[in-house]
């Protein structure tokens, strides 16, 4: 089986904001069988009022809610809450995190993909975005979200 | 018989917000590509920072914006785990090509690093 993966980046930069994109997939697509996302903040996250992410119980928060359509069989076929680490290591003593194995690029798993087996209806997957973080922490924080997906192709 | 090698290419990041390419050659004895790993000696800056494009053989295996941290394995995993498992790659031209792009992110501040990918081969012996 061949694999392709696809990356579309979504820039989020106030509030509650909402996005709507299109990702296009290759016209020999057999399937979506995977998905993965990142999130880069463009803010320095850190700077906003640093008590509450220094809690290790609370270093990971939601940032935003995602939405993908354009499967034949159904039509929201994907629906997840992106959720992130914002621990710094500027922001908090390293000991502490590092006691609870919680430094993410220290002690993370592998990211493996999130399984899916999808048939596409068209070339191009509708997607929904909104913004999560910022209305937590009640301001306008800048961020993208790059979403990759794994595609089967036939040969 | 085959035997299974680890070889490790790196990148210096000098300068932040900056795109390196560099193409690495793969040994003659080589026949196949079956894992790919990334580390650095400040696994903070290449977890937060960077996405990189990955060819190998003129074949695509991760594209353009391919967060780096999706390409880390922490201490957690097995050493017999770490790499990230390829298909389909035989080495034609032997050829890795890498595009590696630094980028902000609110939570680090750049310093120059290094980045290593580290490439789990098949030879081919008698």
């Amino acid at each position: 089986m061949k694999t392709h993966i696809i990356t579309e980046t979504i820039q989020i930069q106030k509030q509650s904001e909402i996005k709507h994109f299109d990702i296009r997939i290759p016209e020999q697509t057999e399937a979506i069988i995977g998905i993965q996302y990142g999130i880069r903040f463009q803010d320095e996250i850190a700077r906003v009022d640093v008590i509450p992410y220094d809690e290790v119980i609370n270093d990971h928060f939601i940032i935003a809610d995602l939405r993908l359509q354009g499967a034949k069989t159904a039509t929201w076929f994907y629906a997840s809450e992106l959720r992130d680490n914002l621990l710094s290591i500027k922001s908090c003593s390293f000991y502490e995190p590092a006691q609870n194995n919680n430094i993410p690029f220290i002690f993370h798993q592998k990211h493996e993909m999130e399984k899916l087996n999808i048939q596409p209806s068209s070339t191009i997957i509708n997607g929904y975005i909104k913004d999560v973080i910022g209305k937590t922490f009640n301001e306008h924080i800048s961020y993208s979200i790059t979403i990759s997906l794994h595609v089967s192709l036939s040969a | 018989m085959k035997q299974i090698i680890k070889k490790r290419f790196d990148i210096l990041v000098k300068l932040g917000r900056s795109t390196l390419k560099e193409t690495f050659e793969l040994d003659k004895n080589i026949s196949r590509v079956i894992g790919i790993l990334l580390t650095s000696d400040r696994e903070d800056l290449l977890y937060h920072r960077g996405s990189q494009k990955i060819e190998i053989n003129s074949e695509e295996i991760v594209p353009e914006k391919y967060e780096s941290k999706l390409l880390l394995s922490g201490l957690n995993v097995s050493p017999n785990d770490r790499f990230y498992k390829i298909s389909n790659t035989t080495t034609g031209n032997r050829m890795i090509k890498v595009e590696y792009t630094d980028a902000d992110d609110g939570r680090s501040s750049f310093s120059p690093y290094r980045v290593s990918l580290y490439v789990e081969c098949e030879i081919e012996t008698l």
